[in-house]
């Protein structure tokens, strides 16, 4: 049993609430909400600690939730076990990954492991389900963000796309 | 020479491969021997602690179940700005009331209606009473008439009879007269519905890394559907009770009320529920008239009511979810009853719909989830 065991059983509960209200505020995706909004919202997260080189999920596994970094560094690789093994981001404290998990079951694109001890933050699809039941206001506002932070991914990705499209117009036009 | 020299280094290399695996073969026996010896001593002490565990399982159970159907009422009322404690104050002094109300009012009738109904079958001894539905039954039935089916019906039906009666009697008892069944179900359900997402935090906190995003996948999809399936099978209950009273006393059914609650009850149980639920009624019309006269309409009036469930009421209400093979039902039903009499019927089809919704979630997460590594 790896010793990230024991550690995600009996964290320390005061450093936690500290550096998670600070961690928090620097995430786009918290930094809006009122006190009280973020008092409802810590109770649905789930503090994980994981050792350097654990993997946090697999590529191709059902996705359940969004990551938060507290503190250390994530490594997120495309074909994670084969030769064509590729990064695609390296991840640090206040930095987020799986989001797409929040909405829906569709499997992990991608492989995300620890490059040192880390500490994250974990919102599930569930809790985060439960909440917008509970509190529609919060959960909307929630729900909200996240709609925003995937169309700014999308426009990023379609401006990629161009420049793609565009460089390879050229190389033709030179060819 | 240089061979001379080759083969030392070679026998080395051998040496130095074969004591690797040596000590790799010895780790990984120390390893299992350590996890067989963990093992042994969780199943010893499992099996020390299990007696003294049972009674409180009772009361967790019916916490449980109540915090499964509760939810949903607080969940709203949440919704609606209350706050979370309040709301399952209100509720439980709501229910409170509704209970106290009922033993005020319900209860004397309905334990005056228990009672002459007891009596009425004490009047008439076990065997005269067989005797009577013997009659009924070779009068509707010929192939009974012959002496020696019909003695060995009786003695079924009479052997039958006792053993469901005394074991579900004495099992209702034993549960509804606990003292502390009474006193710690509302407690341990207030907390259940107060604090059940710290509870199903700390069982997340403690799960390994590895099966951690699979676990809470696992919790939050069994509870969703046990809550459908036991919300859903109470309500379908309680709309053929309602039914059954209804039709009793347009039949002029005695003892109507005790009767449609049964019946209500033992239409949880599949197939067998009917019958379970029509026989009382049968059994005292019998008993009450003499003459099987009003059989037949309350043999239709339950038919009728079935039908309904079976084309409206169960496929709008239940989950379809949780779906068993006809062929399993019977023999859990048979088990339940071999268990605990009809309190065993009626708790086997929603204790095997549990275990099932368990196993299936746990075997879709087993597929999609590397759990090694």
């Amino acid at each position: 049993m790896p010793s990230s065991y024991w550690n995600n059983i009996f964290e320390k509960n005061g450093r936690h609430q500290l550096n998670l209200d600070y961690v928090l505020k620097k995430v786009p995706f918290f930094s809006q909400l009122k006190k009280s909004e973020l008092r409802e919202f810590k109770r649905i997260i789930h503090h994980r600690y994981y050792k350097k080189n654990e993997v946090i999920f697999y590529e191709g596994e059902p996705g359940v939730g969004m990551f938060v970094i507290e503190n250390g560094k994530i490594g997120i690789y495309k074909n994670f076990e084969e030769d064509s093994r590729e990064e695609l981001a390296n991840l640090r404290s206040g930095e987020f990954f799986g989001e797409m998990a929040l909405l829906d079951e569709s499997p992990r694109s991608a492989t995300a492991i620890a490059l040192e001890n880390t500490n994250v933050l974990g919102l599930f699809r569930p809790d985060l389900f439960n909440l917008i039941n509970r509190k529609p206001k919060l959960g909307n506002k929630i729900l909200l963000r996240l709609a925003q932070m995937l169309a700014e991914r999308l426009r990023l990705s379609n401006d990629e796309l161009q420049e793609i499209k565009q460089l390879y117009e050229n190389s033709v036009i030179i060819r | 020479m240089k061979n001379n020299s080759l083969y030392p280094q070679n026998n080395k290399s051998n040496f130095n491969q074969e004591n690797q695996f040596v000590v790799v073969l010895n780790r990984l026996l120390i390893k299992r021997l350590f996890k067989a010896a963990i093992w042994i001593s969780v199943i010893i002490l499992l099996s020390q602690v299990i007696p003294f565990v049972t009674p409180i399982l009772a009361p967790l159970i019916i916490s449980l179940i109540l915090s499964l159907l509760l939810t949903p009422l607080v969940d709203e009322m949440e919704n609606r700005g209350i706050n979370r404690g309040a709301a399952i104050g209100i509720i439980f002094l709501f229910f409170g009331g509704l209970i106290a109300i009922s033993l005020k009012f319900l209860i004397p009738g309905l334990n005056q209606e228990i009672q002459s109904l007891s009596q009425a079958l004490e009047n008439q001894d076990p065997q005269s009473l067989i005797d009577k539905l013997q009659i009924t039954l070779t009068q509707r039935i010929p192939i009974l008439k012959n002496p020696e089916i019909a003695r060995e019906v009786g003695a079924r039906l009479h052997e039958l009879f006792k053993s469901l009666l005394s074991k579900s009697l004495n099992m209702i008892f034993a549960i509804l007269s606990s003292f502390t069944i009474i006193v710690t179900v509302p407690f341990i359900t207030f907390f259940f519905l107060k604090d059940g997402h710290r509870i199903k935090k700390f069982i997340i906190q403690c799960v390994p890394n590895r099966y951690f995003e699979m676990s809470l996948n696992l919790l939050y999809k069994i509870n969703l559907q046990l809550g459908n399936y036991i919300r859903g099978q109470l309500l379908v209950s309680s709309i053929i009770a309602a039914l059954s009273i209804v039709a009793l006393y347009s039949l002029n059914v005695p003892y109507f009320f005790v009767i449609g609650i049964i019946a209500g009850l033992a239409n949880m149980i599949p197939y067998f529920g009917p019958v379970v639920g029509a026989l009382p009624a049968i059994l005292v019309a019998v008993v009450e008239n003499g003459s099987p006269g009003p059989v037949l309409g309350i043999i239709i009036a339950f038919a009728m009511i079935q039908l309904l469930d079976n084309v409206l009421i169960s496929p709008v209400i239940v989950s379809r979810s949780v779906q068993i093979h006809p062929l399993l039902v019977i023999i859990v039903i048979l088990v339940g009853s071999n268990i605990g009499g009809i309190f065993g019927m009626l708790l086997a089809v929603p204790t095997f719909a549990v275990a099932q919704v368990i196993v299936k979630e746990l075997i879709w997460s087993f597929r999609h989830y590397r759990l090694s590594g």
